[in-house]
């Protein structure tokens, strides 16, 4: 019987396993084979539903951007209105407005210098002369005042033919068009003295905007040339400093978050805190509603009770001994695909509160979990991950309230507290992963409607 | 290369050593099944500018050694069993094969093979060993010295066997 010291027997096996001597063996090749068919036909439908997320919400993004920028072009770059408050002007009765006929045109140079401003329509200048003189474009006739509660001033294109001003001022009650003269109703007679009538108005109107300050209107300057329009502000005569400021009617905004996000098994059980970027499309539906969507980059973090958890069947007896863990810390990398809505609650100023809700599909990147026992569990895993991605569709209900403040035109900073309530369990151990904080948010207006409610810019006497 | 090719080509390097970490035959399959599936699924990240056997073998020997975590609780259970009936097992008649030399270290328990494995045929020391199997180093250098003392012992019942059967 040969002795085997150890270095005899380390050769022995080494050289040994230096000349193996395996044939091939067909059926390992078949059970592999199998195993690879499997593969791919597994493979596609998960790259599928993935491209099939990620094309959506491209598509979404696209039509978003190509519906902003067709109502942009559209309309045009009307900015800033506060469409409520300004169908009501000083001087007249209660319910009663003035709107400026499209089809206005003042003669020039028929107010004396000092004392009176003039209206034009179309972008026809017409001209004062003073310090009172402005001129302001037709154009927006209907956002200076609300057809349903105005009385109307109607400079026909007759009259101004004809080189008269002619103001008709109509009640409200017939609700009829500012441009359909045939079917209004006279509230008062055109007699001789409307050019003096027109003249009051207008200043009334130009004292009105004053008042109300800060309403800016598309002007035409004094001598540019036909449709040329003015980009300086100036004080109206009147005007007055005032804290309120037009609100902005955005069509499309892009919104990029960030939060400290706090997710746990269960509402009450908290660790430290995760992160959550996101890129948002919102889209503003009107003054009130927004629809919004795009991706959020979530890194989880969170722990809960051995029992929050629930791997396949038998995990718990084949790796830790039967013993479930008293506790689980989990982390997991999330892309949240979220469709919310946003109902603004309440419009101020350069403020703007909001809530809303929605619901976000997940794909989960990764995924990784640290067992703890009470007591010593040898041989028992300490944890699992894995870099299997899975999908899990509309799986959370978003809830959100957010206030949002407008720093310069076009550009918002807020805040969003939101919590997140799984409607299905998700990941490898299957647990229903509550999440709350609060996102901090930056939007950009990409593109604006025309606000048909106010003009866009307001200038007084150069 | 097709894939089949490619499994064909290197089938015998693989097996050889899969079947050294493996209990059976069987599991040595599923080993380099798994190593096969992994390759095939990460080809891409494959440099085709350097060597493929030594990708293969550190994925083979990562793969037993996964293989190795997920099964021992099993394979202890299994074996705790059948102890009794390790000195009947099947007697090696004459001279020593290379398949003989795998029966043999399939003989020892994981633990011990796999320490064997990678101390002396992969060449890695104690404190990698300890790193890979996430075991204390001690528990390393006694589990190599365990089955170096198992195999003698197997060793010897083959020439013993050996011994009787020719005389």
């Amino acid at each position: 019987m040969p002795e085997h010291d150890n270095d005899r027997l380390e050769q022995f096996f080494r050289k040994a396993a230096s000349k193996p001597d395996v044939s091939f063996n067909e059926d390992d090749w078949k059970k592999l084979e199998a195993r690879l068919e499997a593969e791919a036909d597994g493979m596609p439908v998960a790259e599928r539903a993935v491209s099939k997320i990620a094309t959506v919400v491209v598509l979404c993004v696209v039509l978003l951007f190509s519906g902003g920028i067709w109502v942009n072009s559209q309309y045009g770059l009307v900015s800033f209105s506060e469409p409520e408050e300004i169908s009501r002007l000083p001087g007249t009765e209660d319910g009663r407005a003035v709107t400026l006929d499209r089809q206005t045109e003042v003669p020039e140079n028929r107010e004396g210098p000092g004392d009176s401003e003039s209206v034009s329509a179309d972008s026809e200048p017409v001209e004062g002369s003073g310090d009172g003189t402005q001129t302001v474009s037709g154009e927006d006739q209907s956002p200076l005042l609300p057809p349903d509660r105005s009385a109307q001033i109607a400079l026909t294109e007759s009259n101004t033919r004809a080189g008269r001003s002619n103001i008709d001022i109509f009640s409200d009650e017939d609700n009829v068009r500012s441009n359909d003269v045939s079917s209004m109703k006279p509230l008062y007679g055109v007699d001789d003295r409307r050019d003096a009538v027109l003249s009051r108005d207008l200043i009334q109107i130009s004292s009105a905007l004053a008042e109300r300050n800060k309403q800016k209107a598309v002007v035409e300057l004094p001598g540019a040339e036909e449709g040329e329009t003015g980009e300086v502000e100036a004080v109206v005569p009147g005007a007055q400093a005032s804290d309120r400021e037009p609100v902005a009617t955005p069509r499309l905004s892009l919104l990029l978050s960030f939060a400290p996000d706090f997710s746990s098994t269960s509402i009450n059980r908290y660790s430290a805190p995760g992160r959550a970027f996101g890129a948002m499309v919102q889209y503003h539906i009107n003054t009130r509603w927004t629809v919004s969507t795009g991706v959020i980059k979530n890194k989880k973090q969170y722990t809960g009770a051995g029992e929050d958890y629930t791997p396949p069947v038998g995990y718990w007896e084949y790796y830790t001994n039967g013993k479930i863990p008293n506790s689980i810390d989990g982390s997991c990398s999330i892309l949240e695909f979220p469709v919310m809505v946003q109902y603004t609650l309440f419009q101020n100023g350069r403020n703007r509160w909001s809530a809303g809700g929605g619901v976000s599909s997940y794909l989960m990147l990764n995924e990784s979990y640290r067992y703890f026992f009470d007591e010593p569990n040898p041989g028992a895993k300490e944890g699992w991950e894995s870099r299997n991605r899975s999908r899990f569709l509309f799986n959370m209900v978003n809830l959100a309230v957010g206030y949002e403040h407008r720093i310069v035109p076009g550009l918002m900073i807020g805040i969003e507290p939101y919590v997140k309530i799984p409607v299905e369990e998700i990941g490898w151990t299957n647990i229903k992963l509550f999440s709350t904080g609060a996102f901090l948010t930056l939007r950009f207006v990409v593109a604006q409607k025309r606000d048909l409610s106010v003009p866009s810019r307001s200038r007084g006497p150069d | 290369m097709s894939q089949k090719a490619l499994y064909q080509e290197y089938y015998g390097y693989g097996m050889s050593i899969s079947l050294r970490y493996a209990s059976n035959r069987d599991e040595a399959s599923e080993i380099l099944n798994d190593a096969f599936m992994k390759i095939f699924t990460n080809l891409k990240k494959f440099d085709l500018q350097k060597p493929f056997k030594p990708w293969l073998r550190k994925i083979l020997v990562n793969t037993a050694i996964n293989h190795y975590h997920k099964k021992q609780r099993e394979i202890q259970v299994e074996e705790m069993k059948n102890a009794k009936n390790e000195s009947d097992a099947e007697k090696i008649l004459s001279g020593i094969s290379y398949q003989e030399v795998i029966a043999l270290l399939q003989k020892l328990p994981p633990a011990y093979r796999t320490v064997f494995n990678l101390y002396v045929i992969e060449g890695y020391s104690h404190e990698e060993i300890s790193g890979m199997l996430n075991i204390a180093t001690g528990t390393s250098k006694s589990n190599l010295f365990k089955a170096k003392e198992q195999l003698k012992l197997i060793l010897r019942d083959f020439f013993e066997a050996d011994y009787a059967g020719t005389r």
